[in-house]
């Protein structure tokens, strides 16, 4: 009866093991899935500083040109890579207008993932290729 | 415990001098022991009619006891939790819509259980090997009361399983999701208590 009930636990604990890690995929999945989670921050970080220029003011023509936004949230106001950290891209800005943006980045995974685990916001666009874009228009000042 | 000695040492010169048990008992009795201290005196030697009385195996305790029965329940308490966090959290993704801080979960749980399932499993079987070759140590006090630990803490874990799955069923939460959670629970716990207490018995006196 023990030895039975060794059995079943070694193969309870098997399961839990091969399971669990066929569901999270391999350490070079989860690694992508980490990568795209830090673009998708510096996606909103982006979109934070750039609401950041007042209206008054017209968006810059580059990222590289965006002021900091000091005062803010600490979201809005910390450094900032114009560049994915991994593969070195450039992030794409586009001025849609003098006051409406978009920034866009390519993931390394399909987005359903990063949607799955959290990462992705609703607001967030889903355009093909795995590129994510966030909208935005710039912020009056008050 | 200078007492106790004394009384030990008592009863076994009494029965030497060929006192029987129940002059002992009273003659004890009457100076002021009480019963179970009585009882047990008297339950150290064995009733075998022999000079000098012979004495009883007593529970052993030994750091080395200590050691391996603490590890070895610390790897059982830690790897059945971590077992039933990463059976719940594949339960949750067969069922919702998104993994948010659930894979993390799983792979914190599965890092538990490469590590200590086999080491807990090593230590099991070697222990079981050394039971087998020398009975006397199934008289560890140590092996004994974490033993006994061991199975509060199963069934206190099957019982609240029970409440709970009763207090959902009450409440009309009875998920599918939420019985087959509770039958995890009920599983791993269960397996454990029936292993330990299975385990403890073959090590009772007759």
């Amino acid at each position: 009866m023990n030895r039975i009930l060794l059995i079943g636990f070694c193969a309870l604990v098997a399961a839990a093991i091969g399971g669990g890690l066929w569901v999270v995929g391999s350490p070079t999945h989860a690694r992508l899935q980490k990568q795209d989670a830090d673009r998708l921050e510096d996606l909103a970080g982006w979109r934070s500083r750039l609401r950041c220029v007042g209206d008054d003011e017209v968006l810059p023509q580059s990222l590289a040109e965006v002021p900091d936004c000091p005062g803010s949230t600490a979201f809005a106001s910390r450094a900032l890579s114009t560049q994915d950290a991994v593969t070195g891209a450039p992030y794409v800005y586009h001025r849609l207008s003098d006051q409406a943006f978009e920034v866009c980045v390519t993931l390394a995974l399909d987005p359903e993932e990063a949607r799955k685990a959290g990462f992705l916001r609703t607001d967030m666009e889903l355009r093909a290729g795995n590129v994510v874009c966030l909208t935005g228009t710039i912020a009056p000042k008050n | 415990m200078a007492n106790q000695d004394a009384l030990s040492l008592f009863v076994r010169d009494a029965l030497v001098a060929g006192k029987t048990r129940t002059e002992i008992s009273t003659a004890l009795t009457r100076a002021g022991w009480s019963v179970s201290e009585v009882h047990d005196a008297l339950a150290a030697w064995d009733e075998t009619p022999f000079s000098p009385p012979i004495p009883r195996p007593v529970a052993t305790v030994s750091a080395r006891d200590f050691f391996v029965y603490a590890l070895t329940f610390g790897l059982l308490l830690t790897g059945a939790v971590n077992l039933v966090l990463v059976l719940q959290a594949l339960v949750d993704l067969a069922f919702a819509e998104e993994n948010y801080g659930t894979t993390r979960q799983i792979r914190w749980g599965v890092s538990v259980l490469i590590v200590m399932a086999p080491l807990y499993l090593w230590l099991t079987l070697r222990e079981r090997r050394k039971l087998a070759q020398d009975p006397a140590l199934y008289r560890s006090a140590m092996r004994k009361w974490l033993t006994y630990i061991a199975l509060l803490l199963a069934a206190m874990t099957l019982l609240g399983d029970l409440v709970a799955t009763v207090f959902a069923l009450l409440t009309g939460d009875l998920t599918g999701q939420f019985l087959i959670k509770a039958l995890i629970i009920m599983v791993v716990a269960g397996g454990i208590f029936l292993f330990y207490f299975k385990d403890i018995r073959r090590g009772e006196p007759q």
